[in-house]
């Protein structure tokens, strides 16, 4: 609350006099934040509850053999996710939205059995749930609903890449993913002073483009290991790149780090960084995961991008085909080289600060 | 990091009950340190290069050895163990660095103990049981817990206790069943949470021993609950099943007092969800017919999850809109 108090009195300072603030209903807002989901125990609460929910609803419904008529199960489906958005809205209450979570996801499921069971064509399931989501997404607010069907499209844009064996071609995804994600990330100042809804869906929509890139990454991860195989490998490393110099460059300018030893080690750690990802394009991937995160201080993603660093290392020198002596040298060496640069660095800023 | 997460969540708030430009928020986030500045950059660095040099050069230490290994003559894969073990002994013994470069060193040394005696198993093949591994390593670090006031470490000592106990009933004896096995942990853990929040609070000063105390928590009301559960279900070994009920009344009590007195839902909430699974498998026991009980299930599942959230905000509402 103290908080609060001092970014109003922060802002009446920087702006004009005829400043308009609607304090009460701020204050209301925040407190509601704090009391009700601010603590994680409430969140687990809700979101175990609601699970546990939906899977007895689910064995429910598949005991009394609703599940054998594919009509009904394919229109309920619809019912379910309509309805669950109308109540969401309707009430707009914290604790409604254990049932209407469950209900909706409890919808998209229904859809995607009944398509099955009557045989249709999986295209036509994928763009009825791209449909949906952007529908759901124009007509909810929840934060919720709202990641769910951030989800639920770019899962189906990826799965469409699937079933057409468009493996080479992850790349559009790659960059549309990553492009959007940098760019929600960056504009953050303008989307959320644009409209309460846009307020309001900024942040689901951003973690859910946040897990929809991470994935991308995690199937290059992957490349090799299953049945796929992509080609042109270099192209990822290289928007990877392009990516990680636009974010760094400010850090050269006029207003970035000006010492010549800061430049050194980002140049050191940049090379170092490099060499891997020329094989292995995923390590650019999650250096740019991590430098995003940290410069716009998503802390949480942040935390996130760094236990994916640690094991996207992990797999590569796993994966490395050479003894590993040849690799413990390396590993030692490049440590090495690291820790003189930190040192040097180190005596630079007792110098300077 | 929660800081930053408030400030972000209030300026978001505010763009939403103002008519803030698109500049004016953008100043914002970066004047109130919401983006990282220069600063935070040159922490990034520093911390980046530590930590992946660190990791890097230990990595590639272990490798050497992993690679040699099999060459290693037995004495000297022993020994190597052993003299790192001894060196950082002495290191803290003699050189007495800060508190937290103790307490890391000694849960350093209590996970190489597990690697000592793992090597010696692996080049003697005396045929023990994971058992006897384990019950050696509990012990030998059972004095470095005890003495250190590293939560961290009291984790590792605990699984290891756990552990042990789980192996014993697995390879060693039948003397305990299921419900019989939870029992003990549950006492042992009780014991340590005891000691942890009594005892201990008078020593460690600003230790932060509350993540510990959750997890411990957690766990002994998870394995209440399920223990409490099997017992509905199967109808056999009735006394521990007893007993399991007398601990779990005796540890739910304690766990709601504390929080109501510690203003803490995360003790009510965790015995109320439990309360909840276990009203909910008392409700679909005595039913044949699996289908309406289901949805009757799934029904009561969310009334109840509902009132007690409802209940568990009020709680939250008064103890921290008072403390405003």
């Amino acid at each position: 609350m103290q908080q609060l108090n001092e970014m109003i009195t922060w802002v009446k300072s920087k702006e004009s006099a005829d400043f308009q603030l609607d304090e009460e209903a701020l204050k209301t807002d925040f407190l509601e934040y704090q009391s009700a989901y601010g603590n994680i125990s409430l969140k687990v609460l809700s979101i175990l509850g609601g699970l546990l929910a939906t899977a007895s609803f689910m064995g429910f419904l598949v005991l009394t053999g609703f599940y054998d008529s594919d009509r009904l199960v394919t229109i309920s489906g619809f019912v379910f996710i309509v309805a669950s958005v109308l109540l969401n809205n309707k009430f707009d209450h914290l604790l409604l939205d254990t049932t209407t979570i469950a209900t909706h996801v409890i919808g998209y499921v229904l859809i995607g059995l009944g398509f099955d069971e009557l045989h249709m064509n999986e295209r036509y399931l994928i763009g009825t749930f791209m449909i949906i989501s952007l529908l759901v997404m124009a007509f909810s607010e929840n934060y919720m609903i709202a990641l769910i069907s951030v989800l639920v499209f770019s899962g189906s844009l990826a799965a469409f890449f699937e079933i057409y064996d468009l493996e080479n071609y992850v790349i559009i995804l790659f960059l549309l993913f990553g492009g959007s994600w940098t760019w929600v990330s960056a504009h953050e100042g303008l989307i959320i002073s644009g409209s309460r809804k846009l307020n309001k869906l900024f942040q689901p929509v951003h973690l859910g483009l946040f897990i929809a890139f991470t994935s991308v990454v995690f199937f290059l991860v992957m490349d090799g290991k299953f049945s796929f195989q992509i080609k042109n490998l270099w192209v990822y490393a290289l928007a990877a790149w392009a990516g990680i110099i636009y974010l760094i460059s400010p850090l050269f300018g006029k207003n970035g780090l000006t010492d010549i030893k800061s430049k050194i080690c980002i140049v050191i750690l940049a090379v170092l960084l490099l060499i891997p990802s020329l094989y292995a394009p995923y390590i650019a991937g999650v250096t740019f995961m991590l430098l995003l995160t940290y410069k716009y201080g998503f802390r949480t993603q942040f935390a996130l991008s760094v236990a994916f660093l640690v094991y996207a290392f992990s797999q590569y020198y796993y994966d490395l085909n050479m003894t590993l002596l040849v690799k413990s040298g390396i590993l030692f060496g490049s440590g090495a080289l690291l820790l003189a640069a930190r040192l040097i660095f180190n005596k630079q800023l007792t110098d300077h600060e | 990091m929660q800081a930053r997460n408030l400030k972000r969540q209030i300026i978001h708030l505010f763009s939403r009950h103002s008519h803030w430009s698109a500049a004016g928020v953008e100043a914002a986030f970066k004047e109130q340190n919401v983006y990282a500045d220069k600063k935070d950059w040159k922490l990034f660095l520093n911390i980046f290069l530590t930590g992946l040099g660190a990791s890097f050069m230990i990595a590639g230490i272990v490798f050497f050895f992993a690679f040699n290994w099999d060459h290693l003559h037995k004495f000297a894969k022993l020994g190597i163990i052993q003299l790192l073990m001894v060196c950082l002994a002495v290191w803290i013994l003699l050189f007495k660095p800060g508190e937290l470069v103790r307490n890391i060193v000694l849960t350093v040394l209590s996970c190489l103990t597990g690697v000592l005696f793992a090597v010696f198993g692996q080049i003697y093949q005396t045929g023990a049981n994971a058992y006897d591994f384990f019950l050696g390593w509990t012990l030998f670090i059972a004095l470095w817990a005890l003495i250190s006031d590293f939560p961290p470490l009291w984790l590792i000592f605990l699984v290891l206790v756990h552990m042990t106990l789980y192996l014993y009933t697995e390879q060693v004896s039948d003397r305990w069943n299921y419900a019989g096995l939870i029992n003990i942990q549950v006492v042992i853990d009780l014991l340590v949470l005891l000691m942890v929040e009594w005892l201990f609070k008078k020593r460690l000063r600003e230790v932060k021993t509350g993540w510990f105390v959750y997890l411990t928590g957690l766990y002994v009301i998870v394995i209440l609950t399920s223990a409490i559960i099997y017992g509905i279900y199967s109808r056999i070994h009735m006394t521990e099943w007893m007993i399991s009920i007398g601990l779990s009344i005796l540890t739910y009590t304690a766990g709601v007092f504390h929080g109501f007195r510690t203003r803490n839902v995360f003790y009510l909430s965790a015995v109320g969800f439990s309360l909840i699974v276990i009203l909910t498998a008392l409700l679909i026991k005595p039913f044949e017919d699996p289908v309406g009980i289901f949805f009757i299930a799934g029904l009561f599942l969310v009334l109840t999850t509902t009132f007690l959230i409802r209940q568990i905000m009020k709680l939250n509402k008064e103890w921290h809109a008072a403390a405003q």
